[in-house]
């Protein structure tokens, strides 16, 4: 299994941890409230979007023979910015600062660069063998 | 990689696309001024768990599932088709506002897809053959 993948994994596993730590935080009496939406999108950003992009890369066609997982450096910056971009998410929030709006919109900026950086990454790996 | 579940993961990386572009513009409507952008919540939903997931889980599938008997051991190359076509229609049609029409397409793609692919969830034999550039070494 390559480095990237290692890592992209290990990460959505935090992150499901996260999230259903969350999910009895949701229902635990007298705990803070929390945001449904993000509470939806620690599982399918954090977890399942990690996920699937961390096995693409391990197990796709390989781009070449000299590059089998072609540019690394995207896959690397898809992870970075995904999970950055959905840490700032959460702040934005659940916590509210006095600046949330600006928050967001960071947040999905970053979140929607890091999906471009994954399909940039794996399209040219999508094909006939 | 055969050529339908090449068409069809690009199919799913182009819906994934779209969603997460709609997704930044609902999530930054704030900023953006525009709180009337929650209303496509439920279309990022769709565009995200149908167009982009359960294409690529579909299309991956019919690529990896253990292979039986026959030209490429797929079966027939024609229902695949059909089942991505219908999915991807159906999709189009629960977000231009024909939900009916689109949800029973996304639901018959899948029970296509069910029929078609069963007889290969099997214990033995590779879809992927692991050679050639087809799957990538595993380590």
């Amino acid at each position: 299994m390559p480095t990237v993948t290692r890592w992209v994994l290990r990460t959505a596993l935090i992150w499901a941890a996260i999230a259903t730590a969350t999910g009895v935080m949701l229902v635990w009496p007298g705990a803070p409230a929390f945001p449904y939406p993000t509470y939806l999108h620690l599982f399918t950003v954090g977890w399942l979007s990690n996920l699937i992009f961390g096995v693409a890369h391990w197990m796709f066609p390989r781009a070449s023979a000299a590059k089998p997982r072609g540019d690394e450096r995207m896959a690397w910056a898809g992870w970075g910015l995904l999970n950055l971009g959905l840490f700032i998410r959460i702040v934005g929030e659940a916590i509210r600062p006095a600046d949330m709006d600006r928050c967001l919109l960071i947040s999905a900026a970053i979140q929607f660069l890091a999906v471009v950086c994954w399909v940039a990454h794996l399209w040219p790996r999508v094909k006939e063998r | 990689m055969p050529t339908v579940s090449m068409w069809t993961v690009r199919a799913a990386l182009l819906w994934l696309l779209g969603a997460s572009a709609l997704g930044a513009l609902i999530l930054a409507r704030g900023a953006l001024g525009h709180p009337e952008l929650a209303g496509y919540i439920l279309v990022h939903a769709e565009m995200m768990l149908v167009g982009w997931m359960m294409q690529l889980a579909l299309g991956v599938a019919h690529w990896i599932l253990p292979r039986g008997r026959g030209r490429d051991g797929r079966g027939r190359g024609w229902p695949i088709i059909v089942v991505v076509i219908a999915l991807n229609v159906g999709v189009i049609a629960v977000i231009g506002g024909y939900p009916l029409v689109g949800r029973i397409l996304e639901a018959a793609a899948v029970v296509g897809f069910a029929i078609q692919g069963a007889p290969r969830i099997k214990a033995a034999g590779w879809g992927a053959t692991g050679k050639e550039g087809d799957l990538v070494k595993l380590k």
